[in-house]
């Protein structure tokens, strides 16, 4: 998993879904999140997850990685499902795919939306110390995450992580954490200082966007709402709509296959493949 | 793995809304701890923490998708006040990228901030009874697996008790599936008696207490023998860091 690639699609995308306000986008990864744990329809799930791969594809960002990032969750679910196990697979396959329809979106989320402007979101609702310690973390995160690089490249090329010699690499290693620690405790000694001396007050303040809804907007809430309506009107009104409701998944199915059309055919992607 | 995620969709609400009620009681508890110069002085070793376990989390061994956890370490570092705001930031950001559920991040901070409490005081408790370097990392790595199977334990009682009421709608059963077809007869799959009485395919605690465990016990003591190698190194370094100088003083005296 890579925290920075996400950071760079997040932040290099020109899309309507990246131009969208971090808010729009916040309540319909809600709506979508809150309409994939209400159903228990496996064609619902699948609609809903064909829908925001299609919208991941139209943002012109790495789908295929996207859906692979967004895969890790269904090892979890299949612990859950191999429990609940009652001789059919479909209540497996519901299981996992909640799991796979909430994680994509979450990623649909995080991949158009640079973190920072999510924390901000609802900074206000949180203690300072999560807020703060939420911006501080994001801070410090690629800083850690090139150390642990650099430090994992210096113990391949001194021998530290050798084939076949796995009690020695498990001690190396260790101490490569160690090493990263320490690093990682003076970094946070001079954030410290950095914090003193730029007077911080106890609250980080985060840049507003502008309140009003813009026309970009309106693309997350009318698919953050249409995805939650489908799933809540199946299960309330099961009897009306289920002989019906296996064309959603055909009709994401389709718009999946035109962003991908569209997208093709225009401009080239973002992102390092 | 060292301890598993629960995703979302898997429990029913009223337990995730239970989860999240704990989580942000216990969350303003810790920050009122956290004010003015406290704050300033202790945020960033907490941001560092919380990156240092986002990062071990995010390098996946496949194909079981094991990773290091690091929150008995960040326990014994931050203490229980500040574990439980770092177990809540590194659960948020990771549920952001698709690992673990974003509904339970509520759940899964309980389970981490646990681990971290427990390393916590254990480490505490078997310092005073292991001296020496070799102390340092033999009661890390103790307290390490301990509070792993404490963690994992708490998580199965979860489970547990979400298996003793199912709750509203979620999750229930499958639904009747109906393939449509437009010119003739819809195919219908699915089992449309279970739909009819709102059966719901409830989590066998047996089975599921059997796969984690098992599964724990192969990620349990990789991750104390790392952790308890990590404070050796620490502890010969900085032994500040894993102990303050008025314990260190006691002990050698």
């Amino acid at each position: 998993m890579d925290i920075g690639i996400i950071d760079y699609w997040a932040n290099r995308g020109d899309s309507i879904l990246h131009r969208a306000s971090a808010p729009s986008k916040v309540v319909a990864a809600a709506l979508i999140v809150g309409g994939v744990v209400m159903t228990a329809n496996l064609f619902v799930l699948l609609a809903i997850y064909l829908a925001v791969a299609a919208v991941i594809i139209s943002a012109r960002l790495p789908a295929l990685r996207i859906a692979a990032i967004a895969a890790y969750p269904a090892i979890f679910a299949l612990i859950f499902a191999v429990s609940r196990w009652d001789g059919s697979l479909l209540s497996p396959a519901i299981i996992v795919l909640r799991s796979l329809a909430a994680a994509l979106t979450m990623l649909m989320l995080i991949t158009t939306t640079p973190y920072p402007q999510v924390f901000a979101t609802f900074h206000r609702f949180v203690p300072r110390a999560v807020g703060d310690g939420l911006f501080l973390t994001y801070r410090s995160l690629f800083i850690i995450l090139d150390l642990l690089g650099d430090i994992w490249i210096a113990l391949r090329l001194r021998g530290g992580v050798t084939r076949g010699r796995y009690v020695k690499n498990v001690v190396n290693v260790s101490y490569g954490l160690g090493l990263l620690a320490l690093r990682a405790f003076r970094l946070s000694q001079r954030l410290y200082d950095v914090m003193r001396l730029r007077g911080y007050a106890g609250r980080l303040v985060a840049r507003r966007r502008a309140r009003k809804l813009s026309a970009c907007d309106l693309y997350p809430l009318g698919l953050g709402a249409s995805l939650a309506a489908l799933s809540a009107a199946t299960t309330l009104w099961p009897a009306i709509l289920i002989p019906y409701v296996g064309y959603a998944p055909l009709a994401a199915l389709a718009a999946l296959l035109g962003a991908a059309a569209c997208t093709h055919l225009t401009a080239p992607r973002v992102g390092r493949g | 793995m060292s301890h598993i995620h629960i995703p979302d969709g898997v429990l029913p609400l009223w337990i995730i809304l239970i989860g999240w009620v704990i989580t942000g009681g216990l969350l303003l508890v810790a920050s009122r701890r956290l004010v003015g110069e406290e704050l300033t002085r202790r945020l960033p070793l907490l941001a560092v923490m919380a990156t240092l376990m986002v990062g071990a989390q995010s390098v996946v061994l496949p194909p079981i998708g094991y990773h290091l956890n690091l929150t008995a370490l960040s326990g014994i570092i931050l203490g229980p006040a500040l574990g439980i705001i770092a177990a809540f930031i590194v659960n948020l950001i990771l549920a952001m990228v698709g690992h673990g559920g974003i509904t339970v991040v509520g759940l899964n901070t309980l389970v981490f901030g646990a681990e971290m409490a427990l390393g916590y005081y254990l480490f505490r408790g078997l310092r005073g009874a292991l001296r020496g370097r070799l102390g340092v990392g033999l009661a890390a790595g103790a307290a390490t697996l301990l509070s792993l199977l404490a963690g994992t334990l708490l998580m199965i009682a979860v489970v547990a008790a979400s298996a003793v009421s199912p709750g509203w709608q979620m999750p229930h059963g499958p639904e009747t599936l109906v393939l449509p077809n437009p010119f003739g007869e819809p195919t219908v799959i699915g089992r449309p008696e279970e739909a009819d009485r709102g059966v719901s395919a409830q989590v066998q605690v047996g089975r599921f207490a059997i796969l984690v465990l098992f599964l724990g016990l192969i990620g349990w003591p990789l991750e104390a023998i790392v952790t308890g190698l990590v404070a050796r190194y620490l502890g010969s370094v900085w032994p500040d860091l894993l102990e303050p100088e008025g314990v260190q003083a006691r002990r050698s005296r």
